[in-house]
């Protein structure tokens, strides 16, 4: 089995808000990250999102916005590279940095790993879903029925079924056209008319044909019996030899030139008939031209009703033209409009069928005429007038098939039907073809033998035909019936294909969404394919409420719900068709939950989605610091916060281990520059802790102000509780007073404040620190909970204490 | 997702490699119509030509 991918680490650099190196050091492991408003958290799912797909949705969705310049961090220089790296859980030969840099003044993108695993993992996660933002929620929500049916089809790879319906339908369409333009039934009347009048007889069968010819014959006892084709042939070359050969010739001749005009002018009326339908069609395009350019703008009305339906635009006007608008309004018009377009689109289809027929007609006539053009015997000069007939004819069709490749949009007009119809004076000239016929004839009733010639061959020529008009259109027929045949079955898996599928999808986005809002009234969500039988246009959203079925789902839903739906569709959507990655980044995306929908949907998180590498992102701190953090520790998962200052950009915090680590290695090293920061967060970190432990009282505080407390406050409240509790941990209070009275820590209490203290202070101040930490932290080596704290009171000997050893205590009177 | 559930490829595949089981279709026609699927040249101009040769070619 492939080895599904999980991130090891992303680093990235000069990418939106990260001017400095940030690196999530994953290791495989899921990890929630806070990070307030501001603090450019979404860098990380931009960078991510450009490394996978070369886009930024919410950047890329704005023409104004240049993309590559809009990810850069604005503070870098020309000569900076930004970059992305990432690196994977045992697939080390992905591993891939992505750069953007400036070459000859253009900004450029380009990978370090050029290899074709790389390649074929970055195609097959452009088909997954790997990230999800608070602004994509409603996206499937908000689009046309026939765009979530595209959204889904493009999804499974029903894009490529669709097509491929497509094609087998064009191709039972195209049988049927040319049987209708085979005209077979009036090319066998003719055939059979000459039948009639060589033979006498309307004939079907072989055997009647032989026995006409045998009869026809017996006079001349020429010792032949027609029992075969192979024999009338026989019956011809007697016959041949006793007649006059040229006149024989000239006779076929004018009787093939007579046959092809008797069948054009039988099929006069329906070629008029099929140019009308076709020139009405022409008509009411080219008079509305207008809404065939609008199938152009369908694309634009739908843009913009995007932009409507997703808030981008929230003033009451036109975005483009900004005339006073209500919104509604506004989006009614377009639905409208789109309606209409789609009109426009079925005429078309329409006027394209019918030029098509007419195109094919003509085509099939005019080489019927110069099926006689191109005999030699119509260069001879008594055949003069059969030639300017044949060619006026042939010009005159032509004018038809001119007509039926006029571009409706050129602006030009097409002939009307009655200017282009052939008329009876169109064939006048096959009076003269019909004497030169009768004259010949005359001929030949002197010599019967001749007439025998001319009515048996012009009869085997009408019977040859006759079966071979049936035998095309059999061949054809048999074809349109399998091609039918085949379509209808195509159809039929496309649906059974794509139901099953919607029907298993929406189990998942149910199922997710049930988790999400138990016991709330819209139960059984699904989306439903729509359309008739064998043409899907489209797929809706359904659920019951209070026992109705609903739709759109916008009818009851809050916007809460509505963003509760998204999010179990994009995660239906992870469970259904990322097959090689599995990590799925979250980017801020319960920011319109309440409290409890929040509550569920960490729960469903680590609960339905446990074997996934889960980067969540979020700006809320209180489902952060009271709900999924302690959840995610238990879990293992890895937690941390993400700030923002001028000098670094977007940056992780540092756990207070890493913190002390780095202003150790500072201050020994005599790298004093932009240590304060850090000494005080450091600071901040410890007083905290102590005032927790001892339950230092502090005035009230909200939420994140209570987290935001300056050091000075958190010594007053320290101090304060020590001097009414523990006269032993009062003895301690120098030290405490020498961090007070520090004009270091006035400094640095300013959390952007520069200053440059002398490197011996800052070592004496950082000193103190470690001995104030010392006081409340127990420095056995075998203790396991070194922290001194009232979750360990001892309330026999009254001593405030570490939790391991209990070596560490103090008097403390509660 | 279901077992049930196929990928448009796998519904095509399946429905070209029993093209010529479909009761009531010309096996040339099912033949003409995988070989085109299965070397990725089914276009209706392709499909029409063939139709074509196939009518030529039958001289029954």
């Amino acid at each position: 089995m492939a080895i599904k991918t999980k991130i090891n680490s992303i680093t990235i650099k000069g990418i939106r808000g990260a001017k400095d190196s940030l690196e999530l050091p994953l290791k495989g492991k899921s990890i929630v990250l806070y990070g307030d408003n501001g603090t450019g958290k979404s860098s990380i799912s931009d960078a991510l999102e450009w490394f996978y797909t070369n886009r930024v949705y919410h950047l890329s969705s704005n023409s104004e916005i240049d993309l590559k310049d809009a990810l850069r961090n604005s503070g870098l220089g020309k000569d900076d590279i930004s970059e992305v790296n990432v690196s994977f859980v045992k697939e080390s030969d992905i591993d891939c940095s992505k750069t953007l840099f400036y070459k000859r003044d253009n900004l450029t993108t380009d990978f370090s790993n050029s290899s074709d695993d790389f390649k074929k993992y970055l195609e097959l996660s452009k088909e997954e879903n790997l990230l999800l933002r608070y602004q994509y929620l409603t996206d499937f929500i908000d689009n046309t029925k026939s765009d979530k049916l595209k959204y889904l089809s493009d999804i499974i790879g029903f894009l490529e079924v669709t097509k491929k319906k497509d094609v087998l339908k064009k191709s039972y369409n195209s049988i049927k056209t040319e049987i209708k333009n085979q005209n077979f039934e009036a090319q066998t009347n003719i055939q059979k008319g000459t039948l009639i009048e060589k033979l006498g007889a309307a004939i079907s069968q072989e055997e009647n044909l032989f026995e006409k010819i045998n009869e026809k014959i017996k006079p001349l006892k020429t010792g032949i019996e027609v029992e075969k084709f192979e024999d009338i042939d026989k019956v011809l070359a007697h016959l041949k030899n006793e007649t006059n050969n040229k006149l024989n010739k000239e006779l076929a001749f004018l009787e093939k030139a007579n046959t092809v005009l008797d069948t054009i002018k039988s099929e006069v009326e329906f070629i008029d008939s099929e140019y009308t339908n076709y020139f009405n069609e022409f008509e009411l395009i080219a008079n509305d031209v207008e809404s065939i350019m609008q199938t152009f703008l369908g694309e634009l009305l739908k843009a913009g009703d995007t932009v409507l339906a997703k808030k981008y635009h929230k003033t009451d006007n036109c975005p483009l033209c900004l005339q006073p608008k209500s919104i509604e309004e506004l989006r009614a018009e377009i639905a409208i409009r789109l309606k209409e377009i789609e009109e426009s689109s079925k005429k078309k289809a329409s006027f394209d069928k019918a030029k098509q027929l007419v195109n094919s007609i003509t085509i099939e006539r005019i080489k019927r005429l110069e099926t006689v053009l191109l005999d030699p015997l119509v260069e001879v000069d008594e055949s003069k007038l059969i030639k300017k007939g044949f060619t006026d004819l042939k010009e005159k069709i032509t004018e038809y098939q001119k007509a039926s490749v006029e571009r409706v949009t050129s602006g030009n007009k097409i002939p009307k039907a009655e200017t282009l119809k052939l008329l009876t004076s169109d064939f006048e000239f096959q009076n003269a073809i019909g004497s030169r016929i009768k004259e010949i004839q005359e001929i030949f009733k002197k010599d019967n033998s001749a007439v025998l010639y001319s009515n048996i061959s012009a009869s085997k020529d009408a019977f040859l035909k006759i079966k071979l008009f049936e035998k095309q259109k059999e061949k054809l027929e048999k074809q349109r019936k399998s091609l039918e045949i085949i379509y209808n079955e195509f159809v039929k898996v496309q649906k059974e294909g794509l139901e099953n599928f919607i029907t298993s999808f929406s189990g998942k986005i149910n199922e997710y969404y049930q988790y999400m809002n138990p016991d709330e009234p819209f139960q059984e969500i699904k989306i439903v394919t729509v359309g008739d039988e064998d043409e899907l246009n489209g797929i809706t959203i359904e659920y019951k409420y209070n026992g109705n079925w609903v739709s759109p789902p916008q009818k009851y839903f809050s916007e809460s719900h509505l963003n509760c739906f998204g999010l179990s569709f994009f995660l239906a959507s992870v469970n259904a068709f990322n097959n090689k990655n599995e990590f799925i980044l979250l980017d801020d995306v319960i920011s319109s939950f309440d409290s409890n929908h929040r509550k569920r949907f960490a729960e469903l998180i680590f609960e339905k989605f446990s074997k996934y590498q889960i980067i969540l992102l979020t700006h809320e701190a209180d489902w952060f610091t009271n709900f999924v953090s302690p959840l995610a520790k238990k879990k293992g998962w890895l937690i941390n916060e993400i700030k923002w200052t001028k000098e670094k950009g977007t940056h992780l915090e540092e756990e207070p281990r890493d913190l002390r680590v780095r202003i150790e290695t500072n201050l020994a090293d005599s790298k004093i520059e932009n240590l304060g920061n850090p000494i005080r967060r450091y600071l901040e970190h410890s007083l905290k802790e102590i005032a927790l432990n001892i339950e230092a009282k502090l005035s009230f505080q909200y939420n994140d102000s209570n987290e935001h407390r300056m050091p000075y406050e958190l010594i007053m409240g320290i101090k304060s509780e020590i001097k009414k509790c523990s006269a032993e941990l009062q003895a301690k209070f120098p030290v405490i007073d020498r961090i007070e009275s520090s004009a270091i820590l006035g400094n640095i209490s300013s959390h952007d404040n520069p200053f440059n203290p002398k490197i011996g202070d800052l070592k004496a101040f950082w000193a103190d620190i470690l001995e104030l930490e010392k006081i409340f932290i127990c420095e056995q080596s075998d203790c396991k909970r070194p922290l001194v704290s009232l979750k360990n009171y001892d309330s026999v000997a009254k001593k405030i204490r570490c939790g391991g050893c209990g070596k560490t205590k103090y008097d403390w009177k509660k | 997702m279901a077992e049930n559930v196929k990928s448009g490829k796998e519904i095509l595949d399946d429905f070209f490699n029993g093209i010529e089981t479909i009761v009531h279709v010309d096996a040339d026609i099912a033949k003409m119509l995988k070989r085109l699927y299965q070397e990725d040249k089914l276009t209706d101009t392709n499909v029409k030509n063939e139709l074509q040769q196939l009518r030529d070619g039958d001289k029954d």
